[in-house]
């Protein structure tokens, strides 16, 4: 059953009461037994002000760890000292030098006597303490204001006061060492949550991501729809007015404009396919062998509306491999890359994204260059970065890179800014099956 | 009266325990305040019996035990100890003390009449 605060206050209490009554007792009858001495220990208590001393003091301490840390002392004024060591010698020492050594030679070893008998006491309670060796200071030491047991030795030689200060601070170093283990597992364990929490998030981030580049998406979608949309519009309306007309059917007209009519149905087809592709990426989509002309295609009939708006020309060299990956995801690492590409060549003059293909004997290579300069060496380490952006506040989180990074190890391919060329390049590499690249 | 070496690094048991062993009729014949003064003064003085503190500086008194029972085996050595630790005591004894005394037991009355006996009981075993 465990004790209350109070009841086990008290109890320690009492331990160093009767644990420094029994080292007053002990230290009396050495003094008396070895310096001829007549002390009797007083009642122990525990002072209000912790351990008194002035600068005339000595004192001699004892300290001890183990289950508890503490300190047995003998605190006595140096005159008193010098007397009871001059009525033991029977001689005068010859220089205060000479004084002060004898006296932390009698009292250190009188405390080691009585100390090697109390702390057999002690250990009893408080298991596995072990000793240091006395330690003997002259005039004022800084104590701090502590709770500590003391009992004072009187005689007409003068009084001695025996203090000993427990801290029940565990020192063991089993305990402390099993304490540590403990904690320390308690720490992983909660460090594992984090991590968990982390990857959740930062998968809702990447969700959140492509959720935001489809929403961007979707204005260029409804523009690439609504456009051909109109054109069938009018196309219909003057097929009804070629249809109404009595004697002038025009037929070469009227093939042209349906030709017109299944181009334009076509083209919606192309937007609405490549959105497909896209969104099933975010249902979950199963690694499959892809011509990368048709993932590069995708990506740009998404692009479109971006690119258009911003007037720059796309460039290709591109041969036909199949690879093995996640259409949709492949799809995204080059819309992201191509839309910061359109962001930050809108304003020059020479606006041009070009696009090429290098084929390696177990994979390919996608480069993505556009009339850029290249970009700054001191933000190189950092563009690959999660939130780390040099478009202005309001123009996406800046995850686009760091997803598309995600998105490329994880088809243990590579995304990389080739700092070799004069403008801005990026590299992706990705094996042609997923299988050699594990 | 036995002839006895007193080896320990307090000045203060030092003195007392020569004025007691006289007290008590024996004769101090050396005095060392270290193991390694120990060894040499013991060869020196050749005493009957050895008081041998445990804990000292440069040679502890367990070193010093070693080398005084090397050369001489027949020697006749009492541990002194501030600590009463049965492995401490379990050791010594191992090593050819012939017993342990407790320096607390200094503060009891009969300390000077147990030692003399002690002193006494060690020097008739052959």
């Amino acid at each position: 059953m465990s004790q209350s605060p109070d009841r086990s206050s008290d109890l320690f209490q009492s331990q160093v009461l009767d644990n420094v009554q029994k080292f007053a007792e002990s230290s009396a009858k050495l003094f008396n037994s070895m310096l001829g001495s007549s002390f009797v220990a007083n009642k122990a208590e525990i002072p209000k002000d912790g351990i008194a001393i002035s600068e005339n003091k000595i004192i001699a301490s004892i300290m001890f760890t183990g289950m508890v840390y503490g300190e047995y002392m003998f605190v006595l004024d140096e005159k008193v000292a010098a007397n009871l060591i001059a009525q033991t010698a029977n001689v005068e020492p010859k220089s205060a030098e000479q004084l002060r050594t004898e006296i932390a030679d009698t009292f250190g070893e009188l405390l080691n006597v009585v100390v090697g008998e109390s702390v057999v006491g002690l250990g009893k309670i408080f298991k596995k303490l072990t000793i240091t060796a006395p330690k003997i200071l002259f005039g004022q030491a800084n104590y701090p204001k502590i709770r500590t047991g003391k009992a004072v030795l009187t005689s007409s030689a003068g009084t001695i006061d025996c203090y000993l200060y427990i801290d029940r601070m565990k020192l063991d170093i089993a305990s402390s060492y099993k304490e540590a283990m403990s904690s320390l597992v308690q720490a992983n364990k909660e460090l594992k949550d984090a991590m968990r929490k982390l990857h959740e998030q930062q998968s809702l981030l990447i969700q959140a991501e492509k959720m935001g580049a489809l929403g961007t998406m979707a204005a260029g979608v409804v523009h690439e729809i609504n456009t051909p949309l109109s054109t069938i519009s009018v196309l219909g309306g003057q097929l009804k007015d070629l249809a109404g007309a009595d004697s002038t059917f025009d037929r070469d007209s009227f093939i042209d404009m349906i030709n017109k009519i299944e181009a334009t149905i076509s083209r919606i087809s192309k937007v609405t396919n490549s959105l497909k592709t896209f969104a099933l990426g975010i249902r979950g989509e199963a690694p499959a062998f892809k011509a990368i002309s048709e993932i590069i295609e995708d990506a740009l009939v998404l692009s479109e509306q971006n690119l258009e708006q911003k007037g720059i020309q796309i460039k290709k060299n591109i041969t036909n491999v199949l690879i093995e990956c996640r259409h949709s995801e492949i799809c995204q690492v080059l819309i992201n890359v191509i839309s910061n590409a359109c962001d930050a060549i809108e304003s020059l003059s020479s606006k041009w994204i070009l696009i090429e293909t290098l084929d390696f004997t177990d994979a390919v290579e996608i480069r993505v260059t556009d009339s850029g300069t290249q970009i700054a060496p001191k933000i190189h380490n950092k563009i690959f970065d999660p939130f780390f952006t040099t478009k202005e506040l309001g123009k996406g989180p800046g995850l686009g890179l760091s997803v598309a990074r995600g998105i490329m190890q994880a088809h243990n391919g590579t995304i990389t800014l080739d700092t070799s060329s004069t403008h801005t390049c990026f590299v992706i590499r990705l094996f042609k099956a997923l299988k050699k690249a594990n | 009266m036995a002839k006895i070496m007193l080896c320990d690094d307090s000045s203060t048991i030092l003195l007392f325990l020569e004025r007691k062993l006289r007290d008590g009729g024996h004769q101090i014949v050396g005095k060392a305040k270290d193991g390694e003064e120990g060894i040499r003064v013991y060869n020196e003085s050749r005493p009957d019996v050895l008081i041998l503190d445990v804990t000292m500086p440069n040679k502890d008194g367990r070193e010093c035990l070693k080398a005084v029972i090397a050369s001489h085996p027949s020697a006749k050595v009492i541990m002194l100890t501030a600590l009463l630790d049965k492995a401490i005591e379990n050791e010594c004894l191992g090593m050819g003390a012939k017993a342990l005394v407790s320096k607390s037991s200094i503060q009891n009355e009969n300390f000077s009449k147990d030692l003399c006996a002690l002193i006494d009981k060690v020097v008739k075993v052959s």
